[in-house]
């Protein structure tokens, strides 16, 4: 069979299976164009409403999250060293002195077993980044959140993503 | 604003923001809508609508599919009020259906809930179906989205989606004339 025969052939095929299925979506629609579904074209207005003028300041709110996003982020990144030095020396002096309470049981040992050197270190603490740490309690969100936002699902692959998962109970 | 214009300029410090507010204003209103027919109370809608674009803004930069701009926020805003839902459950320690419950007495009560009696009740009954049914009830019967839409949305086969709707309006109507 030449090319010309061979797409003659495929044509047919596929009017086959389209004509094939025609008969079955056309009946399907009419029985659907039969429901009360469709025969009452009221029930296709939803009953819900807004509050006045809520889409006109909703651009407004959604772009300035956006920015406070950037800004968040911005400032997280900038101190994230910084967090994670003192998050770093708080577990090493925690760590130290469950270490010492393990050797022996005076306070006395506790701190001749610490070495100068970490002392110092703990001493010389920045108190405001501490105080920034533990009480910014919304900067501790931000840095939670982007922990969760890591481990979270990425949208740029939500491609992939499986709705079935979330909804096994697909009907 | 073509998607294709939002996505060029949203590449470019100088014409970000105006491309993020560009799309804003572009779907608000059908992301808003698609959520609101989820978690049906306003303030869920909302919620939903603002984290959703939120996600879109953190993500739009790795994004290249013009053609798809609209079924992936779709897509995202799907996710975020299901989420939503599944999360109220967990908190509340309740299960799914009884956050239907809920659901259904907010219909009855709402202030921003007004309509034909009937109009309530088709509400009520999408209630009752399996949570991807009335999803996809919901994009197939009142936002008039194309299978093929749909099954970029959902990650489901069009033979999938028809069935699905198929169930789902026989169940309505059955809600609708027997109650």
């Amino acid at each position: 069979m030449d090319k010309k025969g061979k797409h003659i052939k495929m044509k047919e095929q596929a009017d086959e299976a389209y004509f094939a299925s025609l008969t079955d979506q056309i009946m399907e629609r009419v029985e659907l164009e039969d429901s009360i579904l469709y025969q009452n074209p009221e029930l296709k207005e939803l009953p819900f409403k807004t509050p006045d003028g809520y889409f006109e300041s909703l651009s407004e709110q959604i772009v300035l999250q956006s920015k406070r996003q950037l800004i968040d982020l911005s400032h997280l990144r900038q101190n994230w060293l910084r967090y994670a030095a003192a998050v770093a020396l708080i577990l090493t002096a925690s760590l130290a002195i469950l270490g010492s309470f393990n050797q022996a049981d005076s306070t006395e040992l506790y701190f001749s077993d610490l070495s100068e050197e970490l002392l110092l270190e703990y001493v010389a603490i920045d108190e405001s980044a501490m105080n920034e740490l533990f009480l910014d309690s919304e900067v501790m969100d931000i840095v939670i959140e982007d922990m969760m936002a890591d481990v979270a699902v990425s949208y740029e692959d939500l491609i992939d993503y499986e709705i079935d998962e979330l909804y096994p109970e697909y009907e | 604003m073509e998607d294709k214009l939002i996505l060029e300029k949203f590449k470019t410090s100088e014409s970000k923001q105006v491309a993020f507010r560009a799309l804003v204003d572009k779907y608000k209103e059908r992301v808003y809508w698609h959520a609101r027919k989820i978690v049906v109370s306003h303030e869920d809608a909302d919620d939903v609508t603002q984290e959703s674009f939120i996600k879109v803004y953190k993500n739009l930069g790795n994004f290249r599919e013009a053609s798809q701009l609209f079924t992936w926020i779709y897509r995202i805003t799907t996710n975020e009020a299901l989420t939503l839902l599944k999360k109220r459950g967990k908190r509340s320690g309740v299960a799914l259906e009884d956050v239907q419950m809920e659901l259904e007495q907010h219909i009855d009560k709402s202030p921003l809930i007004s309509g034909d009696e009937i109009q309530l009740k088709l509400q009520k009954a999408l209630l009752t179906l399996p949570e991807k049914q009335r999803l996809v009830f919901n994009m197939k019967y009142f936002d008039d989205l194309k299978y093929d839409q749909m099954a970029e949305i959902t990650g489901t086969s069009v033979g999938g989606l028809k069935a699905s709707y198929h169930l789902a309006v026989k169940k309505i109507e059955s809600y609708l004339t027997q109650t």
